[in-house]
């Protein structure tokens, strides 16, 4: 066998050699998740670097001291009082579900408000505790939640709104332990389904800490 | 025949790019999740780079490679830290002094590239990612601030400034080359970039070693160097021993360890124990190479490389600027530089007594200037502010003198006192390094600096290093001369010295992946050790800060 011939079967041998691993490793360490109610995006967005801030009743949630926690975020309308209730109740039982568990896979609930109404602050708040102690509400001002709106792509329109808009497609958004924002769960909202897959994506944590 | 034909075979470059494409797409695809497009391009940048590491560190002069390595960081410093004046005066001395080294030295020469070069490089690969250098691997807590340097560093003008007496002032050397990167590109390039510079300044280290040893540059001494340490589990068993029932005690040990996951309950266990646990301070420890690669690579590395240096030009019987390559460990690490001062004041003293000509423009112009200026700039921050005390103020010897004495024993002296019969049969320069060597290890430990006892930590790693060096000449003294009984003796000591990295090795690898956040240095509490005054000499004299003359901007912003 000449040599050139056997160069290009060693390079032959250890190309195949360098793809099987590859799949191999990336079936191994990464299977499907199989998640049920959630829809991952192709690629995680970043939002660490964008100084994302919510506030409430002068408590400030800072994504910075969300990082190393999975979160959920949930932009609603009280003025859609029965699909935001209705989700709020969901994310309290998601909340009694992890009760006892790491704090490392349990997540952080946030409520954001996006037309809040300082009338109904205290109403809102026994509201939200009476779901959950965990469960946290964070509302701004109208310029910084259209960045959250564009950030996370769901359709807001700044001022007040009466009455609950058609297209409210009342989404709760994932953000894994780097603060990406990695997917969503679509209405409607079912607590069992939510923490299923929550468990899931959190088991998979390293799979998230090794991708930059 | 064969096994050791193959390993002896050369390599060339096409084929170095190729073997690493295929080594590293799996790692980008398989491993970290990236798209085919992603790995595909990663892969092949990821192959061009460690080629050129590679053929680099193979083919070119060991000390020249190691003086450049050594010396970059201050041509980013020198003109972004120093006024005008400052900058252009010890910028002229210190490239005067860096070209006439460069000339002085005695250039060891370069090879072609085999493959057991390419698989000893392989290791060093997987070592440096797995201590999370450069973002890979498992980040042990260090990282958040060391991440935090660097990402000021790379965001803010030089030099960095907070606010009213907070000026940034620590030895950053290690971080300037990927700083600068990353002002021409971003922050995750620049954190990239650290890994490469880690690989190849762990390669200089690692080809040090063959050099001074005489051991082939191999992947089995790679993992000899990974797994290189302090025989800790002495400590453990001494301290566990002391209990009423000697036997359970003694068992207890290895309760710790974990049979199905292979971890004792906390890899801390064996490397501050003994006396720490005694006493309301922390004593620390001379701690092996994959703990300080993991912990503190900003100091250790070039620590390595300049007591490497340091043996070479002494053997060589080299010094007209032996002076200035120890003060090059100015912007690198301090506390390396204090630690090793023992050893290089030991061996000018032979030197000087041997009738050696010590007197050169760079070891007195280079170093002295080098020394001033960096004197005067650490002044300038917050060393005060660390705690410091004698050791013997705190240890009631008649009380502890044992656990002292297996402290050392464990810590060094078995090495040294193994060493001693192949020592006595050494030229006298080989003794002299020695000899200096047992000194510094043996004062060291004696003033206790820093929170965590950081002069020791740190501090050791480049006379371990030494210590490394000594038992790997004796066991190739011993291999050759025919005397395989003490040759296999050494080796067998090197393995109990084993368990702390193989402990630290396991748990990185368990946590794989895990990282800690870049941000700013101003997100932590406790960072008194970096910042400074305003009003100190070196901000009045040589600080470079009049507004518009700040040469290294950032492209990115907060």
């Amino acid at each position: 066998m000449n040599k050139n011939l056997q160069q290009v079967m060693l390079v032959a041998v250890l190309t195949l050699l360098s793809v099987g691993a590859a799949i191999g490793l990336r079936a191994w360490l990464h299977p499907p998740l199989n998640l049920q109610a959630t829809e991952l995006l192709a690629e995680p967005i970043p939002l660490q670097d964008q100084h994302y801030t919510l506030t409430f009743d002068k408590i400030i949630f800072n994504l910075d001291t969300a990082r190393e926690h999975w979160v959920l975020l949930y932009p609603g309308n009280t003025a859609c009082t029965q699909q935001y209730t209705q989700t709020l109740e969901e994310l309290g039982k998601v909340l009694a579900d992890f009760e006892g568990v790491d704090t490392q896979y349990k997540p952080l609930v946030v409520f954001i408000d996006l037309y809040p109404d300082p009338r109904k602050t205290i109403e809102l708040t026994t509201y939200v505790s009476q779901l959950h102690k965990d469960l946290q509400i964070a509302s701004n001002s109208g310029a910084e939640l259209l960045r959250w709106a564009k950030a996370l792509g769901f359709s807001y329109e700044q001022g007040s709104v009466a009455s609950c808009p058609a297209n409210d497609s009342a989404r709760i958004f994932i953000l894994d332990p780097q603060l990406r924002y990695i997917g969503f769960i679509a209405a409607p909202h079912h607590a069992k389904l939510i923490t299923a897959d929550m468990q899931k994506l959190s088991q998979q944590l390293w799979r998230y800490h090794i991708q930059r | 025949m064969k096994k050791v034909a193959v390993l002896s075979q050369t390599i060339n470059t096409p084929w170095l790019w190729l073997l690493f494409f295929l080594v590293d797409f799996p790692y980008q695809y398989g491993f970290r999740y990236l798209s085919l497009t992603d790995s595909l391009a990663y892969a092949g940048l990821d192959a061009l780079l460690y080629t050129t590491i590679l053929f680099v560190t193979t083919r070119f002069d060991l000390v020249r490679l190691t003086l450049y390595f050594l010396a970059l960081p201050y041509l980013f410093f020198i003109p972004g830290w120093l006024n005008l004046p400052t900058a252009i005066a010890l910028g002229s001395i210190f490239v005067f002094s860096l070209y006439r080294s460069l000339q002085a030295t005695t250039a060891l020469a370069g090879e072609a590239i085999y493959f057991r070069d390419v698989l000893a490089f392989l290791l060093i690969l997987i070592w440096v990612n797995v201590s999370g250098i450069g973002g890979y691997g498992f980040q042990w807590a260090d990282y958040a601030i060391n991440n935090a340097r660097l990402h000021d560093l790379v965001l803010r003008e030089w030099p960095i400034r907070y606010g009213d007496n907070q000026n940034f002032v620590y030895y950053f050397g290690y971080f300037l080359p990927s700083a600068v990167i990353g002002k021409l590109f971003s922050i995750d390039v620049a954190t990239r970039s650290v890994y490469l510079w880690a690989v190849l300044g762990v390669t200089l280290a690692l080809r040090w070693l063959s050099h001074l040893s005489q051991w082939r540059y191999s992947a089995c001494l790679v993992i000899i160097f990974i797994l290189f340490g302090p025989i800790d589990i002495l400590n453990l068993l001494y301290i566990k021993g002391q209990g009423d029932n000697l036997l359970t005690e003694f068992l207890s040990v290895f309760k710790y360890y974990d049979m199905d996951t292979l971890t004792f309950t906390t890899s801390q266990q064996l490397k501050f124990y003994s006396l720490s646990q005694q006493k309301l301070f922390f004593l620390g420890n001379y701690p092996g190479n994959s703990f300080q690669l993991y912990w503190s690579p900003q100091q250790l590395i070039a620590g390595w490389l300049v007591v490497a240096l340091l043996m070479h030009l002494f053997l060589q019987k080299q010094f007209k600027h032996i002076v200035f390559v120890y003060t090059l460990l100015c912007l690198w690490g301090t506390l390396v530089m204090l630690a090793l001062l023992p050893f290089v004041l030991l061996i000018l003293l032979a030197s000087l007594f041997k009738k050696y000509d010590l007197l050169s423009f760079e070891n007195t112009f280079g170093a002295g200037s080098l020394a001033l200026v960096f004197v005067i700039f650490y002044l300038a921050g917050s060393t005060d502010a660390n705690p410091t005390y004698w050791l013997f103020e705190v240890i009631e010897w008649h009380k502890n003198w044992d656990l002292v004495l297996v402290f050392f024993l464990a810590a060094w002296l078995v090495y040294v006192l193994a060493l001693l019969p192949y020592i006595s049969q050494c030229d006298t320069d080989v003794r002299i390094c020695f000899g200096a060597l047992v000194v510094a290890l043996a004062v060291l430990p004696l003033k206790i600096f820093g929170e965590w006892s950081d002069l020791l930590c740190r501090g050791s790693a480049p006379l371990m290093f030494l210590l490394l060096v000594f038992l790997l000449k004796a066991i190739h003294y011993y291999r050759h001369n025919h005397r395989p009984f003490h040759a296999m003796a050494l080796c067998c000591l090197l393995i109990p010295g084993s368990a702390s990295a193989l402990l630290i090795n396991n748990v990185s690898l368990m946590y794989y992946g895990q990282t800690e956040p870049v941000k700013s240095l101003l997100t932590y509490q406790s960072i008194y050790p970096n910042f400074g005054p305003d009003n100190t000499l070196f901000n009045k004299l040589f600080r470079h800060g009049l507004p518009g003359q700040n040469i290294f901007k950032s492209n990115n912003h907060e």
